[in-house]
């Protein structure tokens, strides 16, 4: 009985630390624009863009803590090639998020790119911890892509992420 | 304080940030790891550093045949990230003095991530150490030259 009554305590003790109920927010980045720049060669390249949420409003009627966001369900990042191009230049993608308040982390890949293709939906890991980057109100999308020959056309495509942010209810 | 005092210390502000800058960005560049079998290439992002394998002697597995994939990632959604232009370095900051600190360094070949910090040697040479985070006693240094084509 009494061991019962310590993993009891033991567990009630736990959940007291632990982060309270949370909420959900559906966010939803809009188009952010992204280019290779040319000439381009064989190679990884490295492209960047600026994600820019303003979330707050949000936070507010949903009674959340802005700066503790547990996680982030069905995260996706949806990429859109240019009108009359698609993703043929690169042989795989890798992406991850990035702020100077939070490190570098890698939220998904696709190896290979499939060919054809001007539309790629790329879910985003479950277990990269990606919470943080949304307590800010903006962090760069960092996109590592082989490129498979030579161009000197500019290639330009969107990116846009959505999904269900988690944050902590007030 | 007169005017022309002024000036002088806003110029030595400049001129002293402009060359801390300078010391920072010395470790950009592609550069060779000690067993000479990959070649790593030092960037920028926002303030910190990160380095990307951008040259494998062995770049096929010779199981598969295949480019090799980063197969030990703990995350399994990310096995089948390619091995070429893996981040292998990441978020390392200038602390001045000849060090970059506060980064990690992933092993590929175990899945496993270190705490790292980098010694500028010279002109052609760093030390990459990485470590258990927390026990600083406990990891191995590896001697990296400038890879030079």
């Amino acid at each position: 009985m009494k061991k019962i009554l310590a993993c009891a305590c033991s567990a009630a003790l736990l959940m007291a630390c632990g982060p309270g109920p949370s909420v959900d927010i559906a966010f939803d980045s809009g188009p952010l624009s992204m280019a290779v720049d040319t000439p381009m060669s064989p190679g990884i390249t490295t492209i960047q863009s600026e994600v820019v949420l303003d979330l707050d409003e949000q936070f507010e009627k949903a009674q959340a803590k802005r700066d503790e966001v547990q996680g982030v369900d069905k995260g996706s990042m949806v990429l859109t090639a240019a009108e009359g191009s698609n993703f043929d230049l690169f042989e795989n993608l890798t992406i991850s998020f990035y702020s100077d308040e939070n490190n570098m982390t890698t939220v998904a890949t696709l190896n290979p790119v499939e060919k054809g293709q001007n539309t790629l939906e790329i879910p985003l890991s479950d277990l990269a911890e990606i919470g943080p980057y949304f307590e800010e109100n903006k962090f760069l999308i960092v996109l590592d892509a082989q490129i498979m020959k030579p161009d000197t056309l500019p290639f330009e495509l969107n990116a846009q992420i959505s999904g269900t942010l988690k944050p902590t209810k007030k | 304080m007169s005017r022309l005092t002024l000036l002088c210390l806003l110029f030595i502000g400049i001129a002293s940030s402009g060359l801390a800058q300078n010391d920072a960005d010395r470790i950009l560049g592609i550069w060779v790891t000690g067993k000479g079998n990959a070649r790593v290439k030092i960037e920028k992002i926002g303030n910190r550093y990160f380095g990307k394998t951008v040259w494998l002697e062995e770049p096929t597995d010779p199981e598969t045949g295949k480019p090799k994939t980063d197969t030990e990632n703990p995350d399994p959604s990310l096995r089948n990230m390619p091995r070429l232009g893996l981040r292998i370095m990441k978020d390392f900051e200038f602390i001045g003095e000849n060090k970059w600190k506060e980064g990690t360094v992933y092993d590929p070949e175990n899945g496993k991530t270190y705490c790292g910090a980098i010694t500028w040697v010279d002109n052609n040479t760093i030390e990459l150490r990485g470590h258990i985070c927390g026990l600083s006693f406990l990891g191995r240094s590896d001697t990296w030259k400038r890879y030079t084509p």
